[in-house]
């Protein structure tokens, strides 16, 4: 292992070490002082990112990196969805810090469950290898479903992650499946061995593929697996109850990151999977097998339209959240869909207005879901529409930073919700489908409704006065111990608002609305080159 | 963007559109209990605002044509969106219109709003940003961002400081209003992947398809025709109007409204002329059912504001039907009328605010006679109202009577129920008036009632004044309007007319099309459209459009030859 490949690996290492450390801590130290493990793990997210952050302006300009016989590689798609997850880890991290002090809950092996959660959502984003991939899918999954129930004493934590657990170990099974059958038409474990199987109907070995029907239920079955992670709408059951039991900085973290890293990785599967177009001069235009397109159109629309039907009846806050982050997923396979078309301007910028998407509502759900955590009280017993009347005018910052989230899930510019938006429906107009943008665009109105809900029992309805009082002291109690949650919630509506309209890139680090789309188009071609080279290997 | 700030003259619109943030960040990190700190720091910033706003009519060329004072500036470019500003005839006095209603606004609830001082502050300044920026933008996106950012303050003014119903009503109208914007959103994506986002640039480089312009133009128009709001999609208008503080009745009647019938004169006939000529007879008939339908309900109201918001239906009615005569004086009498209106129904909302805020009442059964005891208050609503009936010599009259005979041209029957509308108008304005002021005091409770105080009188008098102003003067508005006008939608409209007639000449070998285009010169557009239509390169060289067309041909592409260039 050369230095560069110690160096790329090193944000992994980290994290590994890291996560270790903070159990030794947990073993060592004594009560008092146990919030120790939850800053050290955000400092080590942080050097995470800052050795990412070095890699993000390196692997602009030279060849990917192959990691552990190429089971991992690191690429600028990586890269880019990686960050996206530390980011959310750090936000989840200093949010959990204040959460789970305010809750009287002993922080313990939480901090290093998480860094477990992220370290496996990044080696999932960055695998190339589908062993390595579904084992680094399950240590996300196993620390989210301990993360989900961690109030030991709470019912509904327990639910919540009993809920996830089974169906998220069925989804898993069937994933599993998926790679079998992969694996038994194919020879081989490597998304590259599979894609070249595909097209060339031939196995590792060099025989002919004895069932390409089998080859396409694996696919399946894998599509199927991550989707669920996805929550597309008809594996989407376990989300409200999940999202609604677990702790909320939790909830906001696995609405953030778990669904970036799911993403990426179906992006990237379809990616190696779907069918090069021999006849085409440019290789790099790729497109899904038949089936699969349709179903991703399908999955698509009604996952923008059903939960916000949903949505519109709900009174927890919490589960108006949830069903809303469903929908998101569902405007994001419009850009999963036409990231892979023959026609138009080719997949690159279907990919890169998806990444856009997922930074922008990573952030936005996350100091959504956090907000309501701390507003929603002890146990979060007060965590219903009705709780929020007046809070306004009690808790202006807490608010503040909440309407913006919300303005900018409902699409409002000039917030970066609305961008995302704007790319990914613009993606789908530029290949053609226009009725597909106006039902999308439909689907997002409706959604508005329940949006303006929050703001309205924010901001119109009068508070009850015991209310008013109990929240008060309670708030006076923790005014000077939060400044770190402050912070970031701050950074989180800083964020919102500059990537919607800012013109430039401020200090070099916090991206305009333009530098996002172009990193994120550097990104998707990351990933397109990767396509291009297979291609070329293969014609 | 960086700029922005070192040369003042040459980014006016920048300063004018992004004045109100920077006013809107102090007050963020002002303190809450502040509130008279908040109150006079808005209102200097807003006079501070619209005195810099004087030097926009200062430097506003009245001759040139195309758009004036542009700034272009890089914000999205891999995307081919750019921060682009400019101003013309067409949208110069709606932002003075902004900009001098702001301070009003700020003085006029200084009583009236007191909880929540500082976000209301905050409102209003987001309010201004947004409306200065959608009448300044020239670029499809940037336009829209300010379009959708002016429903987030106006639904949280409304929501936070309206009446009982308020929260039904500011839902209602960011439902109705945001559902109007976004297939203009999918519009917009469409002309942006296929021609551009920049407005200048494709009204001087491309001509859209007719299927395409029918489809976009029905579009834009939902959601102009929801803001404006023309008769099927009026429903929420009288609902905001009742329920929103006196501030936000004022913005709303004032200005808000006129982004629906500005973004017909900007954008939906300007780029869709040959769609615009074709639904202009539905557009017409909508026109006056709300003209006369606006006047009819307005006539049964009982409570004064509900009874001036629909009279608003009504006077936009008038502003839709001169638009769609497509003639210069139609166009200008439907802007002057924007502008009228807006210091009219402005005027009245304000006036019904005083008296609410007194009794806490608005019905008109529960007046009578109230002259006795508020003369200077009768007298300011007496001007309102006869400027709002269009009585010569104010300012509604001026704009009413240049649709009307527009409309008479067009066809006779627009022009006569368009004038039957004004007659219903007078009828309900001073049938409530007669009932609110005049006679004997039928309830003992109002004759405490005080007359204007002097911050009232204060915010009465620059509306009356203005009032009686473009009532009299009207050459320097519409001087500024006339070119713009004719390049935009006159010419634009004629070109379209006339290229109808030489197909249907073509087939029918008929010549009755071709005169029907009045006294203007039909050959000379004809030849001139020939060259403009000739080649993409040709376009480019001034010299050889202007060549078949030199004897003064009002031709939308010669006279862009002429004036607007590169910025």
């Amino acid at each position: 292992m050369s230095n560069l490949h110690l160096l790329s690996f090193s944000p992994y290492l980290i994290l590994c070490v890291a996560g270790l450390t903070v159990l030794l801590i947990e073993a060592f130290v004594r009560k008092p002082s146990q919030q120790i493990s939850g800053y050290f793990s955000v400092f080590a997210q942080v050097i995470a990112l800052a050795l990412l952050w070095r890699q993000i302006f390196i692997f602009k300009a030279i060849e990917p990196v192959a990691l552990f016989r190429h089971t991992i590689q690191i690429d600028g798609f990586g890269l880019f969805v990686n960050a996206l997850i530390l980011i959310a880890g750090i936000l989840a991290s200093i949010a959990s810090i204040d959460y789970l002090r305010r809750q009287g809950v002993s922080h313990g092996e939480y901090h290093a469950f998480q860094l477990f959660a992220v370290l496996g959502m990044m080696l999932m984003v960055s695998s190339m290898e589908l062993v390595t991939l579904f084992i680094s899918l399950e240590l996300m999954s196993l620390s989210i479903y301990i993360m989900c129930g961690y109030r030991r004493d709470n019912a509904r934590g327990i639910e919540s992650a009993i809920k996830y657990f089974l169906l998220g170990g069925f989804a898993a099974a069937i994933l599993l499946f998926g790679i079998a059958h992969l694996f038994g038409q194919s020879g081989s474990t490597y998304l590259l061995d599979i894609a070249r199987a595909m097209r060339t109907g031939l196995s590792v070995s060099g025989s002919t593929i004895g069932n390409p029907a089998l080859m396409k239920l694996g696919m399946a079955m894998f599509a199927a697996g991550i989707l669920f992670k996805v929550a597309a709408v008809p594996m989407h059951f376990w989300l409200p109850d999940a999202y609604d039991g677990a702790p909320a900085p939790v909830t906001g973290f696995m609405a953030a990151a778990v669904k970036a890293a799911a993403f990426a990785v179906l992006v990237k599967f379809l990616y190696f999977t779907s069918t090069g177009n021999p006849a085409e001069t440019n290789p790099r235009i790729t497109g899904l097998h038949p089936p699969f397109d349709q179903a991703i159109l399908f999955f698509a629309c009604v996952t923008m339209l059903i939960p916000n039907l949903i949505a519109l009846c709900q009174t927890s806050v919490k589960r108006i959240l949830a069903y809303s982050s469903i929908a998101h997923a569902g405007y994001m396979l419009v850009g999963v869909r036409c990231m892979a078309n023959y026609r138009g301007v080719g997949g690159d910028d279907a990919t890169a207005a998806l990444l856009y998407y997922l930074m922008a509502y990573g952030l936005m759900t996350l100091g959504a879901f956090i907000i309501v955590g701390r507003l929603s009280g002890p146990n979060e017993e007060r965590g219903q529409l009705d709780d929020l009347n007046g809070i306004g005018y009690r808790q202006p910052f807490l608010s503040l930073v909440m309407a913006i989230c919300v303005l900018s899930m409902a699409g409002s510019p000039p917030l970066a919700g609305f961008w995302g938006k704007y790319l990914v429906f613009k993606t789908a107009v530029d290949n053609g489908y226009i009725g597909f943008a106006v039902f999308a665009i439909i689907s997002s109105v409706i959604a508005v409704f329940y949006y303006l809900r929050i703001l309205v029992h924010m901001y119109m309805r009068p508070a009850e006065a015991d209310f008013a009082q109990e929240a008060g002291e309670e708030e006076a109690a923790g005014v000077l111990r939060g400044w770190d949650f402050k912070v970031s919630l701050g950074a989180i509506a800083f964020a919102l608002i500059w990537l919607g309209m800012g013109p430039f890139t401020v200090l070099k680090i916090v991206p305009g609305s333009e530098t996002l789309w172009n990193w994120s188009k550097v990104a998707a071609e990351a990933l397109s080159n990767q396509h291009e080279f297979m291609s070329k290997m293969l014609f | 963007m960086t700029g922005i700030f070192f040369d003042m003259q040459d980014h006016l619109l920048s300063i004018l559109t992004f004045a109100p943030l920077i006013g809107l960040l102090v007050i963020l990190l002002m303190s809450g209990r502040a509130v008279n700190g908040i109150r006079w720091f808005t209102l200097v910033l807003t006079l501070a605002i619209f005195l810099v706003s004087l030097s926009l009519v200062s430097r506003f060329s009245a001759d040139a044509s195309g758009f004036q004072l542009l700034e272009r500036a890089e914000w999205f470019s891999t995307l081919r969106i750019s921060y682009l500003l400019g101003v013309d005839g067409l949208s110069l006095w709606l932002v003075m219109l902004v900009t001098f209603l702001s301070p009003i606004v700020v003085l006029s609830s200084w009583r009236a709003i007191d909880d929540h001082v500082k976000e209301f502050h905050l409102m209003v300044l987001l309010l201004q940003m947004a409306m200065t920026g959608t009448l300044v933008s020239l670029d499809l996106m940037l336009f829209f961002v300010f379009w959708e950012l002016m429903l987030i303050p106006m639904f949280l003014m409304i929501g936070i400081w309206g009446g009982k119903r308020r929260i039904y009503a500011s839902v209602k109208f960011f439902i109705y209003t945001m559902a109007g914007s976004a297939l203009m959103l999918v519009a917009i994506f469409y002309i942006g992947y296929k021609y551009s986002f920049d407005l200048t640039l494709i009204l001087q480089e491309y001509t859209l398809s007719r299927q395409e312009q029918l489809w976009l133009f029905a579009a834009f128009t939902i959601s102009f025709a929801i803001k404006v709001p023309m008769f099927p999609l009026h429903t929420w208008l009288p609902d905001a109007h009742v329920e929103a503080p006196t501030a936000g009745s004022v913005i709303l009647a004032g200005v808000l409204l006129k982004m629906g019938t500005y973004g017909f004169v900007r954008f939906a006939v300007p780029l869709f002329p040959e769609a615009a000529l074709a639904a202009a007879p539905l557009f017409k008939t909508l026109a006056v059912i709300g003209i006369i339908y606006g006047a009819l309900v307005a006539m049964v109201q009982t409570d004064m504001k509900k009874l001036v918001a629909y009279s608003s239906v009504s006077h936009l009615g008038v502003v839709m039907l001169g638009i769609f005569t497509f003639s210069e004086l139609g166009v200008k009498g439907g802007i002057y009328q924007m502008i009228g209106h807006g210091l009219s129904t402005g005027s009245l909302f304000l006036l019904v605010g005083i008296i609410y805020e007194r009794r806490h009442k608005r019905m008109i059964s529960d007046f009578g006679g109230i002259m006795h005891v508020m003369p200077l208050y009768g007298v300011c609503f007496m001007i309102a109202t006869l400027s709002s009936v269009g009585l010569p010599g104010l300012n509604g009259f001026i704009g009413e009577i240049m649709v009307i005979i527009s409309a008479v041209r067009d066809h006779v029957v627009w022009g006569v129920l368009a004038a039957s509308g004004m007659i219903l108008g007078a009828v309900y304005m001073l049938w409530m008036v007669q009932r609110v002021f005049f006679g004997e005091i039928k309830h003992e409770e109002n004759r405490g009632l005080k007359d204007l105080s002097l911050r009232e009188a204060l915010v009465m008098l620059p509306l009356i004044i203005m009032m009686f102003v473009m009532g009299v003067v009207t050459t320097p508005f519409t001087s500024r309007m006339t070119v713009s006008v004719n390049e935009q939608i006159v010419d634009r409209i004629e070109t379209v007319r006339v290229l109808q007639a030489m197909d249907s000449d073509s087939v029918v070998a008929h010549g009755d099309m071709i005169e029907s285009t009045k006294d203007r010169h039909s050959e000379d557009i004809v030849n001139a459209l020939a060259a403009s239509r000739s080649s993409a390169a040709r376009r480019f060289d001034p010299g050889t459009v202007a060549g078949p067309s030199t004897d003064g041909v009002p031709f939308a592409a010669e006279r862009r030859q002429r004036g607007d260039g590169a910025p």
